[in-house]
């Protein structure tokens, strides 16, 4: 009986999830266009999963090895199940697949009880609901088809498969299969926890950011695969879209992308805004733009809400605006600003999911077309447009600082080896200091360098996390013609934001430059010995690495051999290097200014003060200035350009030492 | 006004006698007396018998922390005997302004002073200096300056501050330009002055003067600030006019409009006027006969001030504010001082990440600049970005525990102490003065609500 | 501005409604005054921003006009700055030719009066002086008296518009010094002055911006040229003179010390070991002295 039902069984699950897929399929497509390769996507899938994707989901090693068990034996159990039962085959090789077959689901069935077993005390950042169906129902998919391929093996003992209770058995096992098909087939296209295998599967295959993944050719050339930078609007169309303002304004590809969340949470566990009690939850954020697509209502979300924002209050609306001033809509604007841009949550999200640039996509309609840049945004959007700065001081003066330095200036030299970038923190007392450090450093090591003066602009950083893309195009296409008129072999810069900006954002714009952050430049001139420094004999010191070098750049490294390199011996606090905890000051959160229950650099300053560091060494003018306005902080904040510079050998003083010896070697005898 | 009474100089001989002798027994009474020194303080200085100042130089210096006598002539030494001196200095400063008086004026040179709150203003002061130069040009003819003004009396202090004649038309205070200008269409009918001059105040002179200008068909000089003779001129004088945006001035022949802008010339110090009420004009005839027929008609009703909740003023307007930031722990009592001080709450940047205050009170440069009269701060240490953001208030008082923190170094008064128990003395203080002038303080109130009950029953 | 609950009553929102309220804005090219970059000027931008209120509240018509030299229109700095009004949700703007150096007076006469042909209330709207050029602050009385409408400067709010024996009045809040404010009622139809107090203009928005129509006038009235800007040219502002300290000591002890001082040097008094009340009562004595206290 059971090989009557079981055919027809699979068939109709098979049959009704085809017909999922094709709507889901379909509801994505109703979001704007993206071209992508579809033959080479879905080509390249398999190792964007087993690679790439595994590499994120290896970091909880545990887990890993559950997921490997239970999601690699249901897709092995799953497809001999399809051929055992739905193709006609020769005996023998029955017999080995129904023997592959039992060993699959064995080991399905173990990680289904790993996967159960954590979801007994499940962590606060895990969902619930659905999700907690899931172990059962894997449980019963496997359980079921192991004992379907023991009475096929004939195994199991003859009292159980003849007469009632082979009727009974076979009953409950189809009705056990059923219900294991149903969720974890028919779930993945019809919606349910299984989804993020379907939309998790071809939203690796068709991501809007292809670059992201490794390929053999990439590893071969050792090359980083890595994309950071936001997409640039079209602005010269002027039809153009400019940012979402509806679920349907994604393009389908993000659609799909949202699809694949597994509310996993690790994004939740990350996010700074999240930590501080502002009202921001990355994971429920995805979760909304998935109710978006639908139109339903956030009440059956089972996840952390937005922290002060009960859930079930907000509505979707598939067509409709996805925030309304008014409130009440998919997304209350709060949320939308008070994301630092940290990247964290992208970082740590196994799916892959691009968070930050649906959030500056929501953003950029915000600004673009409403005009509803909260806090000081719109002062600064304003300041930048008419200043070139954020903070509306005359461009003139922008060297103001370095009157005493006499600082060679591009337009003068025309050709250098090093280009240094000062970016805005040039306005700023606090990051005047570091700066004076670093062109301290740079004469020390006789660094041929220049600086471009009041011809400089801000990068155009503020105002594309802000959403304001028009101002960071012109600022940027004007940068670019400026840089044009020079030559020059680097850009140095101890900014970041600038450095970001700068190397990864204006090639679209047909800005191509070799761009290093001061501690990279300044391990490069260690590395080429040009530098005498004295050790460190200060107390314990820790590093704070700045998103936009260390998740945006990839740079951990070379700052911390500079450290050490000054003697210093590091100690690290718990969230470091890509794990690293944002300050706040990033994604024009200081400017918009959300509030929350905690503020993000006191939790930064936290962090500090459970290493029992005196000293953090930061290299980013914004943690400097969100980790300095710290009430009551525990440790002082010096910028890697600062420690260097104090670390430095005059060369003067030196070199008088060596005349002065001589003379009285001279003069004793 | 006639001063040669209080000018006349009465003597007692008998005094002077027993001033001059310094061994008489009422020797040092003497002097005092008549050094118009009350009590038994030496005289420093006194009238002698010629109209001369005498001085007494064994009454001058202090005596010093070792017992020594000490005469410190730099002036730092502010002690009783110069503020003392200082009093005695300033009548006789009044006494020295010259008497003026111009009893046939060829021409006259009306100013429309603000009079802000019944006393002239500082502006104004420079307005009269502006317009004496024009009236006293060396030349042949002599100008009278004439001031304008309305209310119920007339100010203080106009003929010190240098007017000769006076108009004064009795309209209520309140927004009434359509009235005001029809007294002053009156007067330009009547007297014809060569010149009007104004305050460029935005609902002062600045307003009044655009209409007058108007009416009369002139080019007003707006916010003039310098007047020079000119000879080229029309008018014999020239003048320069800062624009709105303070970007560009404009050099033209002095209009007969001038709207001034403060410190557009000096005031007068040497001179006394007889600020007399101009003769044989009927005002009230003049106005019933100009009357509102020529200007637009009263379409402008004004329906008296608002109640302003000192907490709802934006912080760049408000002229007190009292200051949180850190050293705050008694929110509750600072909520209550501000209320019963009347003053605008502000905030220092960390009070408001706190959660204490909302974001629109923070003062500094990351927040707004304020331009108060009084500042205080309590419980604020003064970081830069915070002293940068009130750099342009006036005065600043701190109340802090720490004597060493950088706002206790600007302030021009710290107390130093538990800032709550502080503001709540403070409260208590103005509450127990309010209590003593309870019938005073009711006027301003109920005025208000009386005005509002009249426009609830329109 | 919470000031106490203002008399928005229902019937007079409704008599507004039937006869919907007419707003004019005038708007000025505005120039940063660091960078001298053409941007709205902030004034007008105000002007704007209490229109567009009115508008989304009370439905008001809000029509804005520019008098303005006309020429090479695309990328002026003058068609730069109009877009910024635009980008405040304006969907057109009406730019009146004139060419440099003319009298706006006629030609907002003329199209104001053009305007007039609608039977509700009216209002004129504007900066109360313009961030370029003379900046005198004079166009909104010479046109008041031109048009014979009442002008009302330094209004920050408009509370109400109302109707009452057959005319048509507006409820307006007039801001004194120190974040004090006045109410006023005034006939309309009339031209308010916006003050600086007035509410911060809204974020001027990229889309609506390039989207606005910006609508070409020419008008019949034949151009006056400016005779203050032809016969007496701007320059470039020269920094005022500090006044000095007037010394009119009548010893010559007291004028050498008046001309050799130093300025005052303001090291505050500092009361340290004090009671707190001695600390209140001495300040106190500076609040009464400084008159704050009201």
């Amino acid at each position: 009986m059971l090989n009557t039902l079981l055919p027809m069984l699979l068939l109709a699950v098979l049959a009704l999830a085809v017909v999922g897929a094709a709507r889901r399929i379909a509801l994505w497509r109703r979001g704007r266009p993206s071209p992508v390769p579809v033959l080479a996507g879905l080509m390249a899938m398999p190792r964007r999963y087993l690679v790439d994707l595994h590499h994120v989901v290896a970091r909880d090693k545990v887990f890993a090895n559950t997921h490997v068990a239970t999601a690699g034996g249901f897709v092995a159990a799953a497809a001999l199940l399809l051929v055992v039962y739905l193709v006609p085959l020769p005996g023998s090789v029955e017999t080995v697949l129904e023997v592959l077959l039992l060993l699959f689901s064995a080991t399905m069935f173990v990680g289904a009880r790993l996967v159960a077993k954590r979801r007994r005390h499940p962590p606060a950042r895990l969902s619930k609901g659905p999700w907690m169906r899931l172990p059962k129902s894997l449980q019963a998919f496997s359980a079921s088809v192991f004992l379907i391929a023991l009475a096929n093996l004939g195994l199991l003992p003859e009292g159980l498969i003849s007469g009632v209770m082979g009727w009974a058995l076979a009953a409950v096992l189809l009705v056990a299969l059923g219900l294991g098909l149903a969720e974890l087939l028919l779930g993945m296209t019809w919606g349910g926890p299984m989804k993020h295998a379907f939309a998790g599967a071809l939203h690796l295959a068709f991501h809007r950011r292809a670059e992201r993944f490794s390929t053999r050719k990439s590893d071969r050339e050792g090359k980083v695969h890595r994309s950071t930078g936001l997409k640039a609007l079209n602005l010269e169309d002027e039809t153009a879209p400019l940012g979402v303002a509806t679920p349907e304004d994604f393009t389908w590809n993000q659609r799909l992308g949202f699809d694949a969340c597994v509310q996993c949470g690790r994004c939740e566990a990350v996010c700074p805004a999240f930590a501080a009690g502002q009202p921001l939850n990355p994971k429920k954020l995805i979760q909304d733009m998935v109710l978006g697509m639908t139109g339903r209502s956030d009440a059956a979300y089972a996840g952390s809400p937005y922290p002060g924002k009960a859930v079930g209050e907000h509505q979707g609306n598939p067509s409709g605006p996805i925030v309304v001033e008014a409130g009440g809509a998919l997304l209350d604007a709060d949320t939308l600003w008070s994301c630092t841009t940290c990247r964290a949550c992208v970082e740590e999200c196994p799916m892959m999911i691009e968070h930050v640039d649906a959030i500056v996509d929501m953003r950029r309609f915000m600004t673009l077309e409403q005009g509803q840049t909260p806090g000081k945004g719109s002062e600064v959007i304003d300041n930048l447009i008419a200043t070139d700065n954020p903070n509306g001081y005359a461009p003139a003066a922008r060297m103001h600082w370095a009157a005493d330095l006499s600082l060679p200036l591009m337009r003068d030299l025309g050709q250098v080896d090093v280009l240094l970038w000062l970016g805005d923190g040039a306005f700023d007392m606090r990051n005047q200091r570091t700066l004076r450090a670093l062109v301290k450093v740079l004469r020390a090591a006789g660094v041929d360098f220049a600086v471009l003066g009041d011809e400089e602009r801000d990068s155009g950083d503020v105002a594309r996390r802000l959403g304001d893309e028009a101002t960071f195009q012109r600022l940027a296409k004007a940068n670019i013609a400026t840089l044009e008129k020079y030559r020059f072999q680097t850009i140095v810069t101890c900014d970041p934001h600038s450095f970001h900006v700068l190397s990864n954002e204006y090639g679209a714009f047909g800005g191509h430059y070799r761009v290093r952050h001061h501690s990279t430049y300044i391990d490069e001139l260690m590395a080429a010995d040009r530098l005498s420094l004295r050790s460190w004999k200060g107390g314990s010191v820790t590093y704070h690495d700045p998103c936009y070098l260390g998740r945006y750049n990839g740079e951990y490294e070379a700052p911390r051999r500079v450290l050490t390199a000054l003697g210093i011996e590091l100690n690290e606090m718990q969230r470091s290097g890509f794990r690293s905890r944002c300050c706040g000051g990033g994604g024009g959160a200081p400017i918009t200014d959300i509030p929350g229950e905690r503020r993000i650099p006191d939790m930064r300053m936290q962090d500090v003060a459970e290493t029992g560091a005196e000293l953090v060494a930061v290299g980013c003018p914004q943690c400097t200035a969100m980790l300095e306005g710290v009430v009551d902080a525990t440790a002082q904040v010096r910028d890697i350009a600062e420690l260097v510079a104090d670390a430095l050998v005059s060369e003067d003083a030196s070199g008088k030492e060596r005349a002065a010896r001589p003379q009285v070697v001279e003069v004793s005898p | 006004m006639s001063s040669s009474n209080q000018d006349r100089v009465r003597r007692d001989p008998r005094l002077e006698w027993i001033a001059r002798n310094r061994l008489h027994p009422e020797h040092e009474q003497a002097l005092a007396a008549l050094g118009q020194v009350g009590g038994s303080a030496l005289a420093i200085e006194w009238m002698g018998p010629n109209g001369r100042m005498r001085r007494n130089p064994h009454a001058v210096g202090f005596i010093g922390p070792n017992g020594r006598k000490r005469i410190d002539r730099s002036g730092a030494q502010v002690g009783a005997t110069d503020s003392l001196r200082g009093r005695a200095g300033n009548t006789a400063k009044q006494d020295n302004r010259r008497q003026v008086d111009i009893a046939e004026p060829d021409f006259f040179i009306a100013v429309v002073p603000d009079t802000g709150s019944g006393r002239l203003t500082e502006h104004d002061r420079d307005l009269f200096g502006l317009a004496r130069r024009l009236a006293d040009q060396p030349g042949v003819e002599q100008g009278a300056v004439l001031a304008v003004v309305f209310g119920d009396s007339i100010p203080e202090g106009l003929d010190e501050a240098g007017a000769d004649r006076v108009v004064c038309f009795p309209i209520a205070s309140g927004y009434a330009p359509e009235e005001r200008l029809a007294a002053l269409m009156s007067l330009e009918a009547a007297l014809l002055p060569r010149h009007w001059m104004l305050p460029d105040t935005v609902l002062g002179g600045g307003d009044l003067g655009r209409r007058l200008a108007v009416q009369l068909g002139e080019r007003p000089a707006c916010g003039l600030w310098r007047v020079d003779e000119d000879e080229q001129a029309a008018t014999g004088w020239s003048c320069v006019c800062r624009s709105g945006s303070g970007r560009w001035d404009q050099p033209r022949p002095l209009p007969r409009v001038a709207i001034a802008l403060a410190e557009c010339a000096e005031p007068v110090v040497e001179t006394r006027h007889a600020a007399a009420e101009v003769e044989g004009l009927d005002l009230v005839a003049i106005q019933a006969n100009e009357g509102a027929g020529e200007v637009i008609g009263s379409s402008i009703e004004d329906l008296g001030a608002v109640a302003v909740d000192p907490s709802a003023i934006a912080l760049d307007e408000a002229e007190f504010i009292l200051s949180a930031g850190n050293g705050i722990r008694d929110w509750e009592g600072f909520h209550h001082a501000a209320r019963v001080l009347g003053a605008t709450e502000g905030a220092s940047r960390v009070a408001v990440d706190d959660g204490f205050m909302p974001r629109n009170r923070q003062v500094g440069a990351t927040g707004t600049w304020v331009s108060a009269r009084v500042y205080v701060a309590v419980g604020i240490s003064g970081a830069i970005q915070h002293l940068q953001g009130i750099q342009r208030c006036d005065k600043v008082v701190a109340i802090n525990s720490d004597a060493g923190c950088d706002m206790v170094k600007r302030a021009d008064l710290s107390v130093i102490g538990d800032s709550a128990e502080v503001l709540q003395a403070l409260a208590t203080l103005v509450e127990a003065s309010r209590g003593e002038a309870t019938s005073q303080q009711q006027a301003t109130p109920s005025d208000v609500h009386a005005l509002k009950e009249v426009r609830d029953v329109a | 501005m919470s000031l106490e609950p203002s008399s928005v009553n229902s019937s007079s929102v409704a008599s507004a409604s039937t006869q919907a309220l007419n707003i004019d804005v005038l708007v000025s090219v505005g120039r940063h005054s660091l960078t001298e970059r053409p941007r709205r000027a902030d004034l007008d931008a105000r002007a704007l921003e209490l229109a567009l209120r009115l508008r989304d509240q009370r439905g008001a018509q809000v029509n804005a006009c520019h008098v303005g030299e006309g020429g090479q229109r695309a990328g002026s700095d003058t068609e730069a700055a109009l877009r910024d009004y635009l980008g405040m949700g304006l969907e057109h703007l009406t730019w009146i030719d004139a060419p440099q150096g003319s009298d706006a007076l006629g030609l907002l006469d003329e199209h104001l009066r053009a305007g007039q042909v609608s039977a509700g209330p009216r209002l004129v709207l504007c900066g109360m002086r313009a961030e370029q050029g003379e900046g005198s602050g004079l166009l909104p009385f010479l046109l008041s008296e031109s048009l014979g409408w009442a002008y009302v400067p330094a209004v920050v709010e408009v509370e109400d518009v109302a109707s009452e024996d057959g005319h048509w009045y507006t409820t307006v809040l007039q801001a004194l010094p120190r974040g004090q404010r006045r109410r006023l009622r005034v006939r309309l139809p009339a031209l308010l002055g916006i003050d600086a107090a007035a509410a911060q203009p809204r974020q001027s928005a990229f889309g609506p911006a390039r989207r606005g129509r910006i609508e070409q006038r020419q008008l019949e009235t034949s151009v006056i040229a400016d005779e203050s800007l032809a016969n007496w040219p701007l320059q470039p502002a020269k920094p005022r003179p500090k006044r000095l300290k007037i010394v009119t000591a009548t010893n010559a002890r007291d004028r050498f010390k008046a001309a050799a001082a130093k300025a005052e040097s303001t090291g505050g008094k500092v009361l340290q070991d004090v009671s707190p009340e001695q600390g209140a009562e001495a300040v106190l004595t500076l609040l009464k002295e400084e008159g704050v206290l009201r």
